[in-house]
């Protein structure tokens, strides 16, 4: 177990490390803490810059105000006795890209975190499984939609296999209906109109 | 008395058969779901909110209230037994907690956890009690400068008193504030940031935000480490503690509450900090404090009252106020209005059974959380040992349904499906999402008094400076930020949290 820098630490222990650690040692040194773990296991991905992590940080946030002035760029902002709707947006927008413009000029300057791995697989997974979810339970009903949300989500983590697999769907669909349209009378539609119309 | 007489009041209502069922069903959901990995009291709060979309106003805030606090035990649980924190309020609980696991103590830990939690909510509960109806009272005199100032410092407070890089915890601020504002401006009827979406003219709901940021990027999170594989946990052998413990933990209790109930009430402290902060005193008050991190029952102890007190001190602002200091009483907010309720300091007159029934209810839901924890700890062990890969769909299918009969709207799930990407980019960008959610509730608030203070100025941006609780607030603001720019202060600040 590391010793833990708390609070009550005279401040000469902290002269040897740099004020932003690129890899804190994680609490739990057999399993990982969450946040740190990822980086540990897979080679990061290498960008130019002193601190890759906080280089596209901050770009992500300056354009995201760029294009919040963008988009309200016609908007009427009115006098300060008199605000007007696109008053409160420019002067957000104008922030934003102001803390972008900081966070990146300082990832030039000082050393930092690399970029961590990205966990494809699960991103991927989970996201078009709730996408899927999202186009089939209007057109296809509740039970349909929830065996896709199982089946693409499967895909997401180690896959199960089809015994156990078709069991946790089963389960999980014949909860739903049981929970959200017998027992909260919800007005879902279960099954698909041409089998049960 | 007219405290007695109010608390008798919520009790009455807390103790109705409907709201104590409703307690009891939301602390065993909460402790189930916040046992998950990963899982932390956001993200479970998050995710069980469309629960209680059916149930009267009252019984929804109680049913919230006792899924939080479930959550947070629960978390604990997970913390001692596995050595894995969910959130970060519980990351000191894994030093000693999992050392005295190892040590075949576990059930000892935990009962101390599920104890010094009881004795630290019911006293930050009568804390609530007494301090909540002078605040309000304060906050009856505010004009609409007095809010903006207010919600400023909470904003400021929030954000230095977090961990990690000040800028990027403004700027995720700043996003939640933009986000605030899709959909159409009250005032004027004009449309802000629908990019022609018909769905997006009422705004973007709160749940799938929620979900998104909180849920499913918490899932793809532990998806990422875990591939789905369940846990190996310590075992459990006796569940009592010694006399020895009892003589060892109880003045660590008492001290962690202190700390804990005084942090929590600062914006933006909350429970990671009083934990931290409590679990360093007690090594310092300790006698040979070489035993923290072998198992000393006062390194669980403390933290976990200090844990629980704080995060039950955080409703005092957001009750009282109506201004959330944390990312959580931001969902409680959310919440609220979901049910009609406007928070602030007009519901403690308005709806005093509400105000009191939820007070009451904190102090049944701790109650009862001792009740059902420690006869069920090997249920929450078993639970832990089920691979991720079963866990998880069912969780995903929970989230999906949730969102979707918010309104019967596809759209929604779609979007929440953007918001959990937009929340595994920022965590992997070291951005916290807990500041976003909190602009996206303050936003709509913020603007609104923003422009009314300015119209009752007449256009002199100076109001908030020259009306003197306003300037006073700010003043407070200003130097929470001149601090964290004092490289002395910067660097004491990153050692406190590095360990996450």
């Amino acid at each position: 177990m590391p010793s833990l820098p708390l609070l009550n630490l005279p401040p000469s222990s902290s002269v040897a490390a740099p004020p932003r650690d690129p890899s804190p040692a994680p609490c739990g040194t057999a399993q990982g803490a969450p946040r740190n773990a990822a980086g540990g296991k897979r080679t990061p991905l290498r960008i130019p810059g002193r601190a890759p992590q906080d280089l596209a940080a901050g770009l992500l946030i300056a354009s995201l105000g760029l294009i919040a002035l963008w988009m309200g760029r016609d908007w009427p902002t009115g006098t300060l006795a008199y605000v007007q709707s696109g008053f409160f947006p420019r002067m957000i927008g104008l922030l934003m890209v102001l803390a972008g413009a900081v966070v990146t000029g300082r990832s030039l300057l000082t050393h930092g975190a690399a970029l961590p791995a990205w966990g494809w697989r699960p991103l991927l997974g989970v996201t078009a499984a709730v996408l899927a979810f999202a186009g089939a339970v209007e057109t296809l009903g509740l039970v349909p939609a929830v065996l896709i949300l199982v089946g693409l989500g499967n895909l997401a983590g180690q896959p199960l296999r089809p015994v156990p697999l078709a069991l946790l769907g089963g389960t999980l669909a014949a909860g739903c209906v049981a929970l959200f349209v017998w027992g909260l009378g919800l007005p879902l539609r279960v099954w698909p109109l041409w089998v049960l119309p | 008395m007219d405290l007695l007489g109010n608390l008798l009041l919520g009790l009455s209502v807390s103790l109705s058969p409907d709201n104590l069922l409703l307690c009891f069903g939301g602390a065993l959901i909460g402790t189930l779901i916040g046992v998950l990995p990963g899982l932390g009291p956001t993200a479970t709060v998050a995710m069980l909110l469309p629960l209680t979309f059916h149930l009267p106003p009252v019984g929804a805030l109680i049913m919230l209230a006792g899924i939080f606090y479930g959550s947070q035990y629960g978390g604990s649980a997970t913390a001692i037994l596995v050595n894995l924190p969910g959130e970060s309020s519980s990351v000191v609980t894994c030093l000693d907690g999992h050392a005295m696991a190892r040590q075949g103590r576990a059930g000892v830990a935990l009962a101390t956890a599920a104890l010094a939690s009881l004795f630290a909510g019911i006293v930050t509960t009568i804390l609530i009690a007494v301090a909540g109806p002078p605040l309000a009272g304060v906050a009856l005199a505010f004009g609409p400068a007095e809010y903006v100032s207010l919600m400023l410092l909470g904003l400021i407070g929030a954000v230095t008193l977090a961990h990690g890089s000040v800028v990027k915890a403004i700027a995720m601020i700043l996003l939640g504030l933009l986000l605030s504002m899709v959909g159409t401006d009250v005032n004027s009827g004009d449309t802000r940031f629908t990019f022609g979406l018909p769905q997006l003219y009422d705004g973007i709901d709160f749940v799938p935000l929620a979900m998104g940021l909180f849920g499913l990027a918490e899932i793809i999170a532990s998806l990422e480490q875990t591939g789905g594989a369940g846990q190996t946990t310590a075992p459990i052998a006796s569940l009592w503690p010694k006399r020895e413990d009892v003589r060892q933990a109880w003045p660590a209790t008492v001290r962690g509450t202190v700390m804990g109930a005084l942090l929590g009430i600062l914006p933006g402290g909350g429970a990671t900090l009083g934990s931290f902060a409590a679990y360093s005193l007690e090594k310092k008050l300790a006698r040979r404090p070489e035993r923290f991190g072998q198992g000393a029952i006062e390194g669980v102890a403390a933290p976990e009252a200090a844990n629980n007190a704080a995060s039950q001190a955080c409703f005092i602002p957001m009750l009282s106020l109506g201004i959330p200091p944390n990312a959580i009483m931001a969902l409680m907010i959310g919440a609220m209005t979901i049910h009609g309720i406007t928070p602030g300091p007009q519901i403690m007159v308005k709806q005093p059974e509400l105000f009191w029934g939820m007070i009451a209810s904190m102090l049944v839901g701790n109650v009862i959380l001792v009740i059902l924890n420690l006869p069920m700890i090997g249920l929450w062990v078993r639970l832990l040992r089920v691979p991720y890969g079963y866990l998880f769909p069912a969780i995903l299918v929970f989230c999906c349904i949730g969102t979707y009969t918010l309104n019967n709207s596809a759209f929604n799930v779609l979007l929440m499906a953007l918001f959990g990407v937009l929340g595994y980019v920022l965590r992997k960008l070291d951005c916290e999402p807990a500041p976003l959610m909190l602009g996206f509730v303050l936003g709509p608030l913020m603007e609104e008094n923003l422009g009314r203070a300015l119209l009752l100025s007449g256009g002199d941006p100076t109001v908030f400076a020259t009306r003197p609780i306003s300037g006073s607030l700010l003043a407070v603001a200003a130097l929470l930020l001149l601090l964290m720019v004092m490289p002395a202060v910067r660097r004491r600040r990153d050692e406190a949290f590095k360990d996450e």
